[in-house]
């Protein structure tokens, strides 16, 4: 064979296999990573997960409750308190009637629903325990230091006061009423604002899972 | 001879009498729609208007309250009381207040259910839900106020026993000029 024959062989070996190589690539690998629409939401989608910092708490039993504790299901905090009359046992309520929506519309996700105290000096375990079940059975309640309760709810974007009254023997407390979503993982991915409401819930944690779903599945 | 006469009158001129035959049926008719018109002008005086007449019953019933003939200045609806967990210390309460009578405020509520009430208002200050006591709620004459979920309401606290769905609570609530009137609340499980 000619110099010019090699050569020629080659060139048609080269082109056969970028060619080959072309359309295996459109044949076996996804798209490109497209710019995935962040859903709207009554809240925001945090684009990225945020990350909770370590604390330590106690759950409704008085036993230790930490960041890792989260890890394994989808996670819903709220951040109030058992001496409060009116917005909490609606938010409550709301919370409620959501998971059994969720139940029914998201029978594979698996989620856990949480009552963060933002007043522990009245909120002692056995105090939230009680508060949170005769909302749901399956209900959670968390409460601990004050500062570890911070680390939490400043994540989370939760602002929360207590302010003494008038007469100095009894306080206020004010607090964001939001409702914050946690991944299997523990993180942050997005936050629920007023007005709750059960059906509204429903609907967008629906169109945030299938957003977190096709962003993870991209990555 | 008369009838000669007639006859010959009407044989003389038949259209004449027609026509005064229609002028005293048109005449009759007049006289008539004048008796009626008089008839409903005296009635509307004697009687009245039908729709001031609404609104004297109105003005009645408005000043009855005060001066305690007939219906009360206010209509208390939707009273309830929001069924409490276990061991809780505070309830929230309900209701609509309807004041057909002259502006008043309400200043304080008071119940033996609870050690004290307090009229307080949820609203949201820098991303925060806080609850404010008021010291006196306006209720201005014709209209309705609300206390609702996510707004004013009453709060029980200290309470000494939960409030049982289904249970009556009985409030006084204490009005600037009206005085104090006691309202049935029921006891209600929304979860």
């Amino acid at each position: 064979m000619s110099t010019v024959s090699k050569l020629l062989i080659v060139i048609v070996f080269l082109v056969v296999g970028s060619v080959g190589a072309m359309t295996a690539r459109q044949v076996f690998v996804v798209e490109e990573p497209t710019d995935m629409p962040v859903p709207e939401i009554n809240g925001f989608v945090l684009q990225q997960p945020r990350v909770l910092p370590e604390f330590a708490l106690l759950d409704g039993h008085a036993r230790a409750f930490a960041r890792s504790d989260f890890e394994g299901t989808w996670s819903f905090l709220y951040f109030g308190f058992t001496y409060c009359p009116d917005i909490c046992p609606t938010a409550m309520v709301e919370m409620a009637k959501l998971k059994d929506l969720l139940a029914a519309s998201r029978p594979d996700v698996a989620a856990e629903y949480y009552l963060v105290s933002v007043d522990p000096q009245r909120d002692t375990p056995e105090r939230i325990q009680e508060y949170v079940t005769y909302f749901d059975d399956s209900f959670k309640g968390l409460t601990g230091d004050l500062l570890e309760i911070g680390k939490l709810a400043q994540t989370a974007s939760v602002i929360h006061v207590i302010e003494p009254s008038a007469d100095g023997a009894s306080y206020e407390v004010g607090h964001s009423s939001t409702l914050t979503l946690l991944d299997p993982q523990g993180n942050i991915r997005a936050i629920f604002k007023e007005p709750l409401r059960a059906s509204v819930l429903a609907s967008d944690i629906d169109r945030v899972l299938t957003y977190v779903e096709r962003v993870s599945n991209e990555i | 001879m008369v009838t000669r006469v007639m006859q010959k009158f009407r044989l003389i001129n038949p259209d004449a009498t027609n026509r005064i035959e229609k002028g005293i049926v048109v005449g009759w008719a007049v006289l008539v729609f004048i008796v009626i018109l008089v008839a409903a002008a005296l009635t509307r005086f004697i009687v009245g208007d039908i729709s001031a007449q609404e609104f004297v019953t109105e003005e009645f019933a408005r000043n009855a309250g005060s001066a305690g003939i007939n219906a009360d200045q206010f209509t208390f609806t939707d009273s309830w009381v929001r069924a409490t967990p276990p061991g809780a210390m505070t309830a929230a309460a309900y209701v609509d207040i309807r004041n057909l009578g002259n502006d008043d405020v309400l200043l304080a509520a008071r119940s033996d259910k609870a050690r004290h009430v307090e009229i307080h208002t949820t609203r949201e200050q820098s991303g925060m839900m806080r609850m404010s006591r008021l010291d006196a709620l306006p209720v201005p004459a014709d209209s309705v106020v609300q206390l609702a979920s996510g707004g004013h309401h009453l709060m029980f606290i200290d309470i000494p026993a939960a409030f049982v769905p289904g249970e009556s609570v009985i409030v006084t609530l204490v009005f600037a000029n009206a005085g104090v009137r006691d309202v049935l609340f029921t006891v209600r499980d929304v979860r």
